[in-house]
């Protein structure tokens, strides 16, 4: 267990001090959002929540994507010489899920400053859930993609996707970032229940990060000779079960 | 006693095409065996299958120990110095940070390697690069060595006194695997495998 722990805190160290070196994508991550929120403050509707809301998922979720993937070149070299996949991503995830968390109710207390929401609990729940999605989104593209590229366009594609959307719509409902844009919009004045689209992202936080285990697993586990993991192939398993929990609550949801 | 790196009828296609045939290669403790072949032979392939990175269509693979393996690309993280990768992959096999330091440190001055200078790897030279990627691989108790064309980079002295580390760590009583294609060093391992494409072994 202790050996464990040590391993997870070694990643999450090693990601920690890689991220903090990038100071320019630091500055950048941080920019991003704030312009979506500056440039759409005066539309109507209340839409610069949504605009700034998407605009940290986009960097929460690029961060995640970026790491995971510059890490790429070691991950099969640890897990050969005795991390498991799991701690790798566990260490990953503590440290992405406190940059997101932090740049979120950062991001969240400047919104509340600028313009004191009509729901101001609707727009932090929001922004938290918005973390909790976006850093296993990441995760899974960089785990799924072969190359930076590919994984960009994706990123860009599914966040782009829900930003055009109207709140409302039947497609936001089953899109990712579905559930934080509908509590963007309830933070705005819009009318709606507020434990639904809460549910909705939970299931799919849970699911892509049973998604972004599997496919994790999936890229860096090492042939182990000449006996077999038996604690991987049990991490395979469970992520296989998150994931069918998630799709049947969405499902439900829908 | 049974060797430390066995591999029996191993087979991989990649798509229709067919790189590895029937590989047969044992190497014992305190054995160190040079791979050698054209290039598109199979060689970094088996080396990648000996490691786990790779399932081999057909055939296995047995290790006794744990396997250090060096790839020919320097798999390193650009922003993070030697000393923090050392800690990384130490604790990869549950040393303390102080235990990888030590040790890493000890490799990496055997190998010519600045020692102590904080510099991102990204800054280093393509040969510093490669000393700390065949360090890494060496870190902590290895019984097999899978080398894949380690010293790319080297320079003069270093290339030859790798050679020299080769022949320690054989006596050491690891079980040596090196891809090379400098046939001038070949009288310093044990024994010469030479792999044909698309077909067998010939030792």
């Amino acid at each position: 267990m202790t050996t464990t722990i040590g391993r997870v805190l070694a990643t999450a160290e090693v990601l920690g001090r890689d991220l903090l070196r990038r100071r320019l994508a630091l500055v950048m991550l941080v920019a991003l959002p704030v312009a979506f929120y500056a440039a759409t403050r005066w539309s109507e509707g209340g839409y610069a929540y949504t605009s700034g809301g998407m605009g940290i998922s986009w960097s929460i979720a690029g961060a995640a994507l970026y790491s995971a993937l510059a890490a790429r070149p070691v991950d099969r070299r640890l897990v050969l010489d005795g991390y498991r996949p799991a701690e790798l991503l566990a260490g990953r995830v503590v440290v992405l899920m406190a940059f997101g968390l932090s740049l979120a109710l950062a991001f969240g207390a400047l919104m509340y400053g600028v313009a004191v929401p009509r729901d101001a609990m609707s727009l932090f729940v929001s922004l938290v859930l918005v973390a909790g999605i976006a850093v296993p989104f990441g995760l899974a593209i960089a785990a799924l993609v072969p190359r930076e590229l590919e994984g960009t366009l994706l990123l860009i594609g599914v966040v782009g996707i829900e930003m055009s959307l109207p709140s409302g719509s039947a497609l936001e409902g089953v899109m990712p970032f579905g559930g934080p844009h509908r509590l963007l919009a309830l933070a705005s004045g819009r009318h709606g229940g507020f434990a639904p689209p809460v549910l909705r992202a939970v299931a799919w936080s849970v699911l892509l990060l049973a998604l972004a285990t599997a496919a994790w697993w999936e890229r860096v586990h090492v042939t182990r000779h000449p006996r077999a993991v038996p604690h991987a192939r049990h991490v395979g398993r469970v992520a296989l079960g998150l994931m069918a929990a998630g799709a049947i609550v969405l499902l439900a949801l829908a | 006693m049974p060797p430390a790196l066995s591999v029996s009828g191993v087979t991989k296609r990649f798509g229709r095409r067919r790189v590895l045939d029937g590989i047969d290669l044992d190497v014992d403790r305190g054995e160190a065996v040079a791979l050698i072949g054209e290039n598109g032979a199979g060689k970094s392939t088996l080396l990648k299958i000996c490691a786990g990175f790779l399932g081999p269509d057909g055939g296995t693979v047995t290790t006794s120990g744990l396997v250090g393996y060096c790839p020919q690309e320097p798999g390193l993280l650009d922003l993070l110095t030697a000393d923090e990768h050392l800690v990384l992959f130490g604790r990869a096999q549950g040393l303390s940070r102080a235990d990888a330091l030590d040790q890493g440190r000890q490799l990496l001055g055997e190998l010519g390697f600045p020692v102590g200078r904080p510099v991102q790897t990204r800054r280093l030279s393509g040969g510093s690069r490669q000393k700390l990627n065949l360090a890494l691989a060496l870190l902590g108790t290895r019984e097999v060595l899978l080398l894949d064309e380690p010293y790319q980079g080297f320079d003069h002295g270093t290339y030859v006194s790798f050679w020299h580390h080769v022949e320690r760590w054989r006596d050491e009583g690891r079980a040596i695997v090196v891809v090379t294609h400098m046939l001038a060093e070949l009288h310093r391992v044990d024994r010469v495998v030479e792999l044909q494409p698309a077909a067998q072994a010939v030792a």
